[in-house]
């Protein structure tokens, strides 16, 4: 899909009101996943952060 | 901070699509292909981290003007570590240096979105509010996930008594506005003060000469604000960098202390900053910090100070270095000298150093503090050097209050093992009420087990202070008569080269025999009846569960208790188990209006924080010291 220009895209949803403004990012299948905890769950198992388990200390 | 799962780190919120942010196209800012619902193929391409990567595309389109300078501000590029390291590196040994330094001091480097979207890289990332942007940056979880050690702690309450400038509930952006955060660091930026944007006391705080407080008339210009206004801090010792069996990078400090030294200013050309003294705080640089990237980097070691002007993030408009003029003129042990300095930082420090011919004059005529120490029980806090004299003696137990592994790397010879925490103690996390102390019978057999008797002469240890001085409310709770803290923990004794042992030591159960002292715990309903009398209710929590701005897991809501008063554990026990003089602390209480003439209740979260303020106050003397066990905890769900 080719992304929409960013400050039209804002001039337009401006206009139309913010009830319609979502239609964008609904369509998206990345928020059909990262809004639904579940499928997160079920597909981030298992990962973890990279931070070494030496390090000590912080800023 | 609590850690977030992997699916909580990029649950994106529903409220989220319904702002303007959220209109958005995902792929517009983040790339990857939208229209799979395959993990793999969905994310191919994908930008995380849109505006590290390219701030003028991912958000300079709109905020054009902002990312102009952002994209170079002291946050994004980290300008003076490179001028700092390249200042002490020889050029021919540079490429290693700057090696280590991309690998480990980048590392903290953030953009836009780890202040206004997410928690930072280096604070393990993860939306703070469903990638809600937030135009004020969240100090729990951007601002102090990074500045947590030195910053956040010392700002909460979590090392002294916490910032005034928290306590009123300002955040960080209170002093630290974007004009400032957003402000493009120059390329060769000496240090971080050189920034023209840089906040100063004085923004807020103006015209002090002409004040009412004749300090300031005198002090003014002389000697930065934070000489007289700051508490102690933490200063680090020799960073160890590597990587691990991973390839994954690590630091590591060797050590922390915490202390407050003031020093003659090294650098007056900073903008505003011609003080005559300044406080310097102990940077962890060494010249074999960078050693596994190659030899010999640090050439030039001795060209930038190790002791470096610093801000400690603990305000208080009271200090105890500032109680009397004669507590900072004259002390020469908070000033700066040269045996406070390690073989290899002499040189770096020779403009820092104050010799005694610039110590400031005791002053002749001043008034004294009527800070009454005639109650300590000094018996009750002990030092390595008297622990070394009388180990073995009969009837000294001396306990580890460590987890077990803690105490199996190496303990006091002859100490047992007993972490308050897992002993049984206390009612788990599940009970009805958790956290309280179970019934006397069960905890006196616990003892017994563990081979004390109530008039055996216990001392009680740990790294922090923390698990050892609840130990020693629990063991007074239970009818123990003698017992007493080790000043300065594990950490004490180490420094002052006694011996440690790998040796678990056990002794024989016995019948621990004491007798209850059920006056030094109250329940909620007791509290609440006594509010209002001649009682102070002392919260020793972090500022940041006073004020609400973070709850206890197990606690039905965030707050504090009606009239308490916040002094933070960190306060009264510094941060290496170490205590305070009893005149300091009796001092500092009494700017809290903690006397001893009223009944003072302590409260915490779960009993703990308010166990080490017990007894920390029974061993200054106040005479009617009670813990409010079931804790903030507790007291949520019930009133």
């Amino acid at each position: 899909m080719r992304p929409v220009p960013r400050v039209a895209l804002l001039s337009g949803f401006l206009a139309a009101g913010l009830a319609s403004s979502t239609w964008a990012v609904e369509a998206s299948g990345c928020v059909a996943c990262h809004v639904d905890e579940a499928m997160l769950v079920k597909n981030l198992g298992g990962a973890k952060a990279k931070k070494s388990a030496l390090q000590s200390g912080a800023g | 901070m609590a850690p977030l799962e992997p699916q909580e780190k990029v649950l994106v919120s529903r409220d989220f699509l319904s702002t303007t942010h959220g209109a958005l196209a995902c792929e517009s800012c983040h790339a990857g292909n939208p229209g799979s619902m395959d993990k793999a193929t969905a994310h191919a391409g994908f930008v995380p981290l849109p505006s590290v990567k390219n701030p003028e595309k991912a958000c300079g389109e709109c905020h054009g003007e902002i990312v102009a300078t952002a994209k170079d501000s002291l946050h994004a590029s980290l300008s003076t570590f490179r001028h700092v390291l390249a200042n002490r590196a020889s050029k021919d040994k540079w490429a290693h240096v700057d090696e280590a330094r991309s690998n480990h001091c980048s590392a903290c480097h953030t953009s836009c979105g780890g202040c206004h979207v997410s928690r930072p890289a280096f604070a393990g990332k993860g939306f703070v509010k469903g990638h809600a942007f937030q135009k004020r940056s969240d100090p729990i979880n951007q601002c102090t996930a990074c500045h947590g050690s030195r910053v956040g702690s010392e700002f909460f309450g979590e090392r002294g008594q916490g910032d005034v400038h928290a306590a009123k509930a300002m955040d960080c952006v209170a002093c630290h506005p974007a004009k400032e955060m957003h402000a493009a660091g120059p390329k060769d930026l000496p240090g971080r003060y050189h920034l023209k944007e840089m906040v100063r006391c004085t923004d807020c705080h103006k015209d002090l000469e002409h004040g009412s407080v004749r300090d300031h008339a005198i002090h003014i210009g002389k000697v930065q604000c934070q000489v007289c206004h700051s508490q102690t801090y933490v200063n680090c010792y020799n960073c160890h960098v590597g990587k691990d069996a991973e390839g994954t990078p690590f630091f590591q400090n060797e050590r922390e202390l915490e202390a407050l030294k003031i020093g003659l200013n090294y650098d007056p050309q900073a903008p505003g900053a011609g003080y005559r003294y300044v406080l310097v705080r102990h940077v962890p640089s060494y010249p074999e910090m960078f050693d596994f990237y190659g030899k010999d980097g640090f050439a030039n070691f001795g060209s930038v100070p190790t002791w470096k002007r610093a801000s400690p993030h603990n305000i208080q408009r009271r200090t105890w270095q500032a109680a009397t003029c004669n507590n900072c003129h004259g002390n020469r042990t908070l000033f700066l000298s040269r045996s406070d300095l390690l073989n290899y930082e002499v040189q770096a420090n020779g403009k820092v150093v104050v010799p005694d011919a610039k110590l400031p004059r005791a002053v002749r005529k001043t008034q004294k503090l009527a800070i009454d120490t005639s109650k300590v029980r000094a018996g009750m806090v002990v030092d390595a050097r008297w622990l070394h004299e009388n180990l073995g003696k009969k009837n000294v137990v001396v306990i580890d209050a460590r987890n077990s592994d803690a105490y199996g790397k190496g303990h006091v010879e002859g100490a047992i093992s007993l972490d308050p925490l897992t002993s049984g103690l206390r009612t788990g996390p599940e009970a009805e009420k958790p956290f309280v102390l179970v019934d006397h019978k069960a905890v006196a057999a616990i003892l017994g087990r563990a081979g004390l008797a109530a008039d055996d002469r216990i001392v009680v240890y740990d790294q922090s202070g923390v698990a050892a001085t609840m130990l020693l409310w629990v063991l007074e709770w239970a009818g123990a008569t003698n017992v007493a803290y080790l000043d300065g923990g594990i950490e004490g004794w180490h420094a002052a080269g006694f011996p440690m042992s790998t040796e678990p030591a056990t002794r024989e159960a016995r019948t621990f025999n004491g007798v209850v002292q059920p006056s030094f715990v109250v329940n909620s309903e007791a509290l609440a009846k006594l509010l209002g009398k001649n009682v102070v209710v002392l919260d020793a929590r972090a500022i940041h569960r006073v004020l609400g701005e973070t709850q206890h897991e197990k606690a039905t809501r965030a707050g504090a208790i009606p009239g308490s008063i916040s002094l933070p554990l960190g306060g009264l026990i510094m941060d290496n188990g170490a205590l305070k003089p009893p005149a300091e602390l009796l001092w500092m209480l009494r700017t809290r209006g903690v006397t001893p003439d009223k009944t003072v209740i302590t409260t915490c979260d779960t009993g703990i924080a308010a166990a080490d303020a017990f007894f920390i106050l029974r061993y200054l003397g106040f005479p009617d010291v009670r813990v409010h066990d079931e804790a903030w905890v507790v007291w949520s769900k019930t009133r």
